[in-house]
């Protein structure tokens, strides 16, 4: 699929919450530094695929994960994985912002310190840098004291974007991070996606198809658990090869 | 087609193609017939000229704003696209018509050879089927039909160039025949043009890709 390098590999993923069997038999190769979009209906998998990438799942009860996901050809279900490194390396956004009920200077530093770094000067170049590529800084900077709850809600969404980029993360999962938002602040994260893919490997998953067509480089169609069609964004808004792409795309589906 | 907003708002594009190739062929075809059995249609065939243009502009407009409406994908967009550059080439149908209706009418009155109005109601001939052909295809989606279409533009490019060639060969005495001839195949050639654009749209519309007719 890619014409970059492969970043992240699902080999014969298959899921179950409990009897339900939501993700079936799924293979992906995801490219390093580009933005992959997984699209489908509601109860098709897109969530339970992207939390697979960071094991995100098996804090759910009765959740059973089979196959392999691989992240620079390592398998991050072997035993030996440490989950708490491998979030750090795979790093999560959510439909509705979750800043943490503290100041925004701790908001960004409370992950660095959970990694161990205690030195002041260390930690405020960290929160500057992070804020700065959530492209937030501007706007923060002279009320880095002031609560995160205060902040709007495009603010907070890009704040807890900085969040996961002051761990030094290679992956970013987005999980319709802009559904909260109205268009201005979806406009801003949208320009975010497009400029953190130059140094990181971001999935985002969307119900809105044209943000999809906006933002990513590669469309995975996904609908049961499989993944129906999965190719350049281009390709599949303007000549899908499969039928149930096009007929989901175009409005004309169920 | 289904019931969605957009499928509505691609019906209706879908009728002004349609309606739009009826009164282009109807244009085309009085302009043809005109030199034929004589008499003047240039007003008439202007008028549906300055029609056929309205209903492009129309189209054009209706065609954006269910861009900005809906923000159409995949076959709707495609079909979006290739039906504004349709209803370009079926307005220059009516535009070329004109231009056979006023060439008519300008060196009308003077006697008519039998090469020559043979020649322009073969190539005149051709020239309608491929009209009526164009619009099967689009109104169908039968993009099996558009080799014998490029068939027949062949044929049609081959009358224009043989006939330019024969006119420069052996002038005719009248330089009327001369001009008329050359211009009507000249106009007719064009629209033959614009009947395979339309058959290459369509081909889009359907399969996504593009296909071009080899000049022969």
């Amino acid at each position: 699929m890619a014409s970059k390098a492969v970043k992240i590999e699902a080999k014969k993923l298959n899921i179950w919450f409990g009897k339900n069997h939501v993700i079936k038999d799924l293979n992906l190769s995801v490219s390093k530094n580009s933005v992959t979009a997984i699209m489908g209906p509601s109860g098709c998998g897109k969530s339970t695929l992207i939390r697979s990438i960071n094991r995100m799942n098996e804090i759910i009860e009765g959740c059973i994960t089979k196959g392999e996901v691989l992240i620079d050809n390592m398998n991050i279900y072997d035993p030996k994985v440490d989950t708490v490194e491998l979030r750090r390396r795979v790093g999560m956004v959510f439909q509705k912002p979750n800043p943490f009920p503290k100041n925004i200077f701790e908001n960004i530093a409370y992950g660095p310190k959970v990694h161990g770094i205690a030195d002041k000067n260390e930690l405020k170049n960290i929160v500057e840098s992070s804020l700065k590529r959530a492209a937030l800084l501007d706007e923060v900077e002279d009320r880095l004291k002031d609560s995160a709850l205060k902040l709007s809600g495009g603010q907070q969404q890009r704040l807890c974007i900085a969040r996961a980029l002051a761990v030094g993360p290679e992956v970013i999962l987005m999980d319709e991070p802009c559904s909260a938002l109205d268009p201005v602040a979806t406009a801003k994260i949208e320009a975010l996606i497009r400029e953190l893919s130059k140094n990181y490997t971001v999935i985002i998953v969307t119900h809105n198809m044209q943000q999809a067509a906006r933002v990513s480089d590669f469309t995975a169609f996904l609908y049961m658990g499989n993944i129906i069609e999965y190719g350049k964004t281009k390709k599949i808004f303007q000549n899908p090869d499969n039928e149930l792409t096009e007929n989901y795309i175009t409005g004309r589906f169920g | 087609m289904g019931s969605t907003l957009l499928d509505k708002g691609l019906k209706k594009v879908g009728d002004i193609i349609s309606e739009m190739a009826e009164l282009s062929e109807r244009t085309v075809k009085t302009s043809i017939d005109a030199f034929m059995e004589g008499g003047s249609v240039e007003v008439q065939v202007r008028a549906w000229s300055d029609t056929l243009r309205d209903m492009q502009f129309d189209l054009e407009e209706k065609v954006v704003e269910l861009l900005a409406r809906y923000n159409p994908v995949a076959g709707d967009l495609r079909y979006l696209k290739g039906s504004m550059k349709i209803s370009y080439d079926l307005s220059r149908f009516g535009r070329y018509a004109f231009d056979i209706s006023h060439t008519v009418d300008l060196l009308d009155g003077y006697v008519k050879s039998e090469d020559e109005i043979s020649f322009i109601q073969e190539m005149g001939a051709k020239t309608l089927d491929m009209l009526r052909l164009s619009r099967e295809i689009y109104a169908t989606k039968n993009v099996d039909l558009i080799e014998r279409l490029f068939d027949i533009e062949n044929k049609v490019d081959e009358m224009y160039k043989s006939n330019l060639k024969r006119m420069a060969k052996n002038p005719p005495k009248k330089t009327e025949v001369l001009i008329t001839t050359t211009l009507l195949a000249r106009h007719l050639e064009r629209i033959a043009d614009h009947a395979c654009y339309i058959a290459e749209e369509t081909f889009y519309m359907v399969t996504g890709r593009t296909i071009y007719l080899q000049v022969s």
